[in-house]
């Protein structure tokens, strides 16, 4: 094997990748808050966001200034190493999830951008864990720790009763989660992100008994996970300020926003990858772009645009459907979505079987 | 004198953070934070584990007591609102001072026999051992580790397995019969 120039080695490409996947999802969630608030006004008969820059398009970069810009507080009684470390945790564990996602398939270059990449393919993904899926739930298991923290440090009722609510509702709908994903693995065998989307190169897992089933407790439990309506109860204006978050202001705030919508990211990739087929495109483009050197080009784009179309609806969803009781989102957690997605993993497994 | 590579450095790096946090669980007043510390703890011991080279092992290291048994730790301490008073220091009481002083000579004693008894098997003293695992880790990286992991668990082992899950279901019905019972006396 000869010597790789320091621009052919992997650590090198690995900084690369890791520098443009944060750029990218970083603008993507702040743009992210943008959109939210313009479709939240267009639900609502009003503009949105329009007087930073056309469109209000400047608008996250003037939020991002302003959050910089408050005056940093730490209340009086606070934890305080606690209470820092909080909304560190929550970034920190959703920027950890994009590690895993591959973003494109094992593209194939050509000689002359392989002489510069050291390698005949390239993909962006950062690193490619055996057990991909294992490492994302592992992951976002940790991001509960900020949410907790940020209750229990802050010193507050609200923010206390705030933090038990949504850590009791993360990891009631953590388990429904985690079982919805079990028959996708049963389907395919593997744990692994790149050959999950593989799999589904003959037909979408949303197509199938197992993966119709199990794409719908998915579904529920991603709005459960991240906090978003119809189940924040963790956020209850009425009864709680805003829940865990309320001592909060300033940039650290801004690290809670961020993660939020970073995770509403991440989990819209990862549906479309569980059961949307990822980069797969429906079956009659899909001869037009086989063996063009730009077909996995057009995958990239689908996969892009399966996962905005979660991405929208979050926000559609949001501002559609009030709020659930929290006695109603724990009936609905443990009392059917529970037995039910294990009903769906006996489904799966007789499915696999007679195949 | 052998070459300290990154795995090494890596390796001493998270060994001190573990070793640094497992004090902490133990000397910390305050039980958020301790049990914060045994977090810290745990996520060193899935790094050790990624180290060698067991990715999954690591993984469900991270997922099991990180994500779900600290998690419900951490959360009935905050419910139950258990404040630094509540604790004595260590010193104040003599019997905890001789049950620590007890288990750790134990543990001393352990550690020492074994480092005698591998010595007289195979010539290795336990700290190359280790760095000895390093180095073949890095050489062989193990492609499917979930399936050799599934395969042993629910094909090889899969009674003891089945038998250790039954156990754990009796002690979830035990709990939720005694948290009953006393519920039955309250009202």
């Amino acid at each position: 094997m000869p010597e790789l120039a320091w621009y052919q080695t992997e650590v090198f490409w690995t900084l690369i990748k890791i520098a443009l996947i944060f750029f990218i999802l970083i603008t993507g969630a702040a743009y992210y808050t943008l959109m939210e608030r313009k479709w939240a006004g267009y639900f609502q008969d009003r503009y949105g966001p329009n007087r930073a820059g056309f469109w209000g398009i400047f608008q996250p970069l003037a939020d991002g200034v302003k959050f910089l810009t408050k005056q940093e507080t730490i209340p009086k009684n606070v934890d305080v190493v606690l209470f820092l470390i909080a909304p560190i945790i929550s970034v920190t564990t959703a920027v950890m999830l994009w590690a895993v996602i591959p973003f494109t398939p094992e593209i194939a270059v050509s000689p002359e951008t392989s002489e510069l990449l050291g390698k005949d393919t390239f993909i962006l993904q950062v690193t490619n864990v055996n057990s991909g899926i294992l490492y994302i739930f592992a992951i976002s298991s940790l991001a509960v720790y900020g949410i907790m923290l940020a209750g229990w440090s802050s010193n507050n009722k609200y923010s206390l009763m705030g933090s038990v609510r949504s850590t009791a509702q993360m990891i009631s709908y953590e388990l429904s989660l985690g079982m919805s994903v079990i028959s996708v693995i049963i389907m395919t065998g593997h744990l692994d992100m790149v050959k999950i989307i593989e799999a589904q190169s003959a037909g979408w897992f949303l197509f199938t008994i197992p993966g119709f089933l199990a794409f719908w407790i998915f579904l529920i439990a991603i709005f459960a996970e991240t906090n978003r309506l119809p189940f924040d109860l963790a956020e209850a204006e009425s009864e709680l300020v805003v829940g865990f978050h309320t001592e909060y202001g300033a940039f650290k705030f801004a690290l809670f926003f961020i993660a939020e919508y970073m995770n509403m990211i991440t989990l819209s990739f990862l549906i479309a990858i569980l059961f949307l087929g990822g980069w797969n495109v429906p079956g009659f483009i899909a001869p037009l772009v086989s063996g063009a050197w730009w077909g996995p080009l057009v995958g990239v784009g689908f996969f892009v645009l399966k996962a905005l179309f979660f991405v929208f609806f979050f926000v559609w969803v949001r501002w559609s459907l009030p709020r659930f009781r929290y006695d109603q989102l724990m009936n609905l957690g443990w009392k059917y979505l529970l037995p039910g997605s294990l009903i769906q993993i006996f489904v799966a497994g007789l499915y696999a079987y007679w195949r | 004198m052998e070459l300290i590579n990154i795995r090494h450095l890596l390796f001493f790096l998270f060994s001190f953070l573990m070793i640094g946090s497992s004090v902490g669980v133990i000397l910390h007043k305050n039980p958020v934070k301790a049990a914060m510390f045994l977090v810290v703890f745990f996520v060193g011991l899935a790094a050790t584990y990624a180290l060698l080279g067991a990715e999954v092992l690591a993984t469900i290291q991270i997922l099991v007591y990180v994500g779900a048994i600290m998690v419900l730790f951490l959360f009935v301490i905050m419910l139950i609102a258990v404040r630094d008073e509540n604790f004595d220091p260590l010193g104040n009481n003599i019997g905890r001072f001789l049950t620590m002083l007890f288990v750790g000579l134990t543990f001393a004693g352990a550690l020492l026999v074994y480092q005698s008894s591998s010595n007289i098997q195979d010539e290795i003293p336990v700290t190359d051992k280790y760095s000895k695992m390093l180095d073949y880790a890095k050489d062989y990286r193990i492609e499917g580790n979930a399936e050799v992991l599934s395969v042993e668990l629910f094909q090889n082992y899969v009674l003891p397995f089945e038998v250790a899950s039954v156990i754990l279901l009796v002690a979830v019905i035990g709990s939720i019969i005694i948290a009953k019972r006393n519920r039955r006396y309250q009202e």
